[in-house]
């Protein structure tokens, strides 16, 4: 690449660029120092962020993602066959 | 391992950005901040940074803009993002970094606008100082309009080389493309404001 300026650019250089007029320069500044800097989160705050957002990311990762499938074990009263409930009334009535 | 490799390897860092920092020709103020051993150069203040490069900023803008206005209030909304955030100290060239930052600016600027300019139908900002001798004056003239036809690419490459005075590289990395298209871009541009201008520049040789 050859890097060696020749006369044309260096005519071309040689061209000053106009200033800027003088009140911009007032302008621009004064409107760049009317903006009050942005506010940066504090410290804290993102550290804290960070953190939930770890034990979250950890409660997801370390949870199974199927549920249980065993079925639950039902209390409920044990099954008589019918001669069985039968014989029970029976014993019941003459008790009585 | 040795005890004070780690310290040694920090303090010569510190020396090289600071060789780096006096070459950079550009820099506002000489004002450096020294913390143990390692000197940074401060950050610079706003007027600081408008005084060493708006001019050149502007220009670069108007490369895009193709309108003085826009590029104006391109360069006001650059001093504004700058007057936001607070200005790192530390940075090797200065020139080049706002630089970029005015390079993405003005890319977004011109996804916004979609600016489709007829170079050839508008009178071009004029770019150069008022010259004394009537024959400058007219090249200076003529370049404008040669500027204007360029394609935007092209025309900002070649203010960012001609009076800008970056590297290939510093280009490159201005406009985050590869150093060869910035070579090539510069390169086209050159041939293109030569043939445009050839008639005069032989005419009015030497300058």
């Amino acid at each position: 690449m050859n890097t060696n300026p020749d006369a044309f650019e260096n005519d071309l250089r040689a061209l000053k660029r106009r200033a800027l007029p003088e009140d911009w320069r007032d302008a621009i500044l004064s409107a760049a120092r009317d903006i009050k800097p942005e506010p940066r989160a504090p410290r804290w705050l993102i550290v804290g962020w960070s953190a939930a957002w770890a034990a979250i990311l950890m409660m997801y990762f370390t949870t199974p993602a199927e549920p249980n499938t065993q079925p639950r074990t039902v209390h409920a009263a044990p099954f008589l066959r019918f001669d069985e409930r039968a014989a029970l009334i029976d014993a019941l009535l003459a008790s009585n | 391992m040795l005890p004070h490799a780690g310290i040694t390897r920090v303090i010569l860092q510190g020396e090289m950005a600071v060789s780096q920092i006096h070459s950079d020709k550009n820099l506002a103020a000489n004002r450096h901040v020294c913390e143990s051993a390692i000197c940074m150069p401060a950050a610079p203040t706003l007027p600081e940074l408008y005084d060493a490069h708006a001019a050149g900023l502007f220009h670069y803008f108007t490369s895009f803009t193709g309108e003085e206005a826009d590029a104006k209030d391109l360069l006001q909304e650059l001093f504004i993002k700058l007057g936001k955030q607070s200005i790192p100290s530390g940075i090797v060239n200065l020139r080049a970094w706002l630089l970029r930052l005015a390079h993405h600016h003005a890319v977004d600027w011109l996804r916004r606008h979609r600016v489709r300019r007829r170079a050839e139908e508008e009178m071009p900002p004029e770019m150069f100082a008022t010259q004394d001798d009537p024959d400058q004056a007219e090249f200076a003239k003529r370049l404008d309009k040669a500027l204007a036809l360029l394609p935007t690419e092209q025309r900002s490459v070649a203010q960012l080389k001609l009076w800008d005075d970056l590297t290939f590289e510093e280009i490159a990395e201005v406009q985050g493309i590869p150093l060869n298209t910035a070579a090539s871009r510069y390169r086209y541009a050159l041939e293109k404001l030569r043939s445009e201008l050839r008639p005069l520049y032989d005419e009015l040789k030497p300058l």
